[in-house]
């Protein structure tokens, strides 16, 4: 937990110190006194904002991953597998192509939020029903995600009369933080504070459900009530990291995988070292998609897989006895 | 039907019993009941209903008719009270990732500590796994034990949480002739402070060991009684399909003789 922590104070550092439009050196002539008025400005209002949005939003990607492999006692029950990536980009499409622009700002979180929420309570009915295997989940997943893609391109098909609409969407759809700004942060941030608040409290119940429902159920816990909180939650964290960078799937399902391996099964542990975890992955990469062929941005689902797609496998490769 | 209401009832409520209970069988005109502090058995065929109605006692299998009633009251709506009075050990469980042994036992102690164990809930946990000689089992990962194995720490689970009341899904299936043996005295020891009921294929093992038995046919209790008494060589007979003689010292034993 300790070495976690201390990585993501790292890729914190890095991703501050090192940036489009500054010398590395600014913390040594910041240090000494020497304020460059220019490069403050660029720290100040683009730099941190988007670190900040970054950092909320690789924690809220991964606590989400946790619950939904939790809830779904399935580890690779991940929100973007599941389809509920999908609808929050199809809640967002739906209100930037339908409400005037005054309202977008609030809009998309709150219907990405509403779309997440409601996809992962409807994969938890169909899945009640009578589905239960791996194999099963993931086809319901399949035909959720395919189906709400569909829509989202139905959307994109009504809205080409109004090439400023289609252009805003696909702007969107693209994802990436370079536009991330303080009150999208702020979003985030809150709604991963508002998540830790409920996660933290009820991670032993969640270790129960592992157990499997009935035999949780005979140990006292209500089972409506954890998937209750867990599909606001899920809801509330991919509707927030959607709406402000789109999509992003993988550290939802690996930062999980790869916390299991590090910090056990036990939730409580693997809740905080996941956000860790996926918080300096999150910054890491995109401290590289920003840098390394700057001016230029690399997109960052490019990065994001390239980098982590390899590293988990090795893992998988080298952990024997051990957890996950 | 075959009844035998031999059930010693002496005095006081029985602790669970059964009225006009009805899982798709036939209804039952006399309740049934299981006296207190007793180990009792249910035997029958593969599909006899035999888990079917543990599920229902432990109030997760809900498509029955009649009353459940524990010390002559329906269990609680309330999940955290019912985890007090019933623990239920299924006869398979799946778990998507790999815990230590001792953190599945300690998981079973959730209604005692609700989530912040303490020194004590891990010693308890300990006792147990000594008391079935599994202490060696502590520190491993319940990927690398044996289903034997297995089935002891979910047994141990089951105990770890310190109901009065404790159904269990043949415990012994996967165990070897020792550790059935030593399951069987745990909980028959057990069973001097607590209710419980076990579903099981061994009636050498039921013979020996429990208070009571419920012979289950086609989701009916088609007979109980204490165990003795109620498992006469006809009546297994009927309910087994095969020839089974009762050894005076052995108990019951199946006869393979016609099959050959």
């Amino acid at each position: 937990m300790k070495k976690s922590l201390a990585f993501l104070g790292i890729s914190l550092f890095l991703s501050i110190l090192f940036g489009y439009g500054s010398d590395p050196s600014w913390l040594w002539d910041a240090i000494q006194g020497e304020i460059n008025e220019n490069v403050s400005e660029i720290i100040l209002s683009i730099r941190l904002p988007r670190i900040a949005c970054v950092l909320f939003s690789g924690m809220a990607l991964s606590a989400a991953g946790v619950v939904s492999q939790g809830i779904f006692r399935n580890t690779l029950a991940s929100p973007s597998l599941l389809g509920v990536d999908s609808a929050a980009v199809l809640g967002g499409s739906i209100v930037i192509s339908f409400l005037p622009t005054l309202f977008l700002p609030l809009g998309i979180p709150m219907a990405a939020s509403l779309g997440a929420s409601l996809v992962t309570g409807l994969v938890i009915l169909i899945q009640r029903r009578k589905f239960r295997s791996t194999g099963d989940l993931l086809l319901i997943g399949f035909a959720l995600t395919t189906m709400l893609g569909g829509l989202t391109s139905l959307i994109l098909n009504l809205t080409s009369s109004v090439p400023m609409k289609t252009q805003m969407i696909l702007q969107w759809l693209m994802g990436g933080f370079s536009n991330g700004s303080w009150p999208q942060a702020f979003y985030i941030g809150g709604a991963v504070l508002f998540s830790c608040l409920i996660l933290f409290p009820i991670s032993s119940k969640l270790d129960a459900l592992t157990l499997g429902n009935e035999v949780a159920q005979t140990l006292g816990i209500d089972i409506n009530r954890i998937r209750t909180f867990a599909v606001l939650i899920c809801g509330l964290l991919i509707g927030a990291v959607t709406s402000a960078a789109g999509a992003i799937p993988f550290v939802g399902l690996v930062i999980p995988h790869i916390s299991r391996i590090i910090h056990g099964p036990m939730h409580r542990p693997l809740l905080l070292g996941s956000m860790m975890n996926g918080a300096t992955f999150l910054l890491l990469t995109d401290l590289l998609a920003r840098t390394i062929i700057g001016p230029e941005e690399l997109q960052m689902g490019v990065v994001t897989t390239l980098i982590g797609s390899p590293f988990f496998l090795w893992l998988l490769f080298k952990r024997k006895q051990t957890y996950a | 039907m075959l009844e035998n209401n031999d059930a010693p009832t002496i005095g006081k409520a029985p602790m669970i019993e059964l009225e006009s209970f009805l899982l798709n069988g036939s209804v039952h005109d006399s309740p049934l009941n299981l006296s207190a502090k007793n180990l009792s058995c249910i035997l029958g065929l593969n599909g006899a209903g035999k888990s079917t109605l543990l599920r229902a006692i432990a109030g997760i299998h809900n498509d029955y008719k009649g009353r459940i009633l524990f010390e002559g009251h329906p269990l609680e709506e309330s999940h955290r009270k019912r985890a007090r009075k019933l623990a239920w050990c299924p006869d398979k469980m799946e778990i998507p990732s790999s815990f230590r042994v001792m953190d599945i036992l300690i998981l079973g102690r959730y209604p005692i500590h609700e989530g912040y164990p303490s020194k004590s809930d891990h010693l308890a946990c300990l006792k147990l796994l000594a008391d079935l000689d599994s202490e060696n089992l502590a520190d491993k990962l319940i990927t690398e034990i044996s289903a034997g194995e297995w089935q002891k720490v979910m047994v141990a689970r089951t105990l770890a949480q310190e109901t009065p009341f404790i159904l269990l899904d043949e415990p012994t299936a996967h165990l070897d002739l020792k550790a059935a043996q030593k399951m069987m005295s745990v909980l028959k020891k057990a069973s001097e402070s607590k209710t419980i009921l076990v579903a099981m294929h061994d009636i050498r093992m039921a013979w020996h060991f429990s208070d009571q038995v419920w012979l289950m046919n086609q989701l009916s209790i088609v007979a109980h009684g204490p165990a003795k008494k109620t498992m006469t060589e006809s009546l297994l007979e009927q309910l087994y399909g095969t020839k089974i003689e009762i050894h005076p010292k052995l108990g019951p034993l199946a006869s393979y003789e016609s099959i050959y």
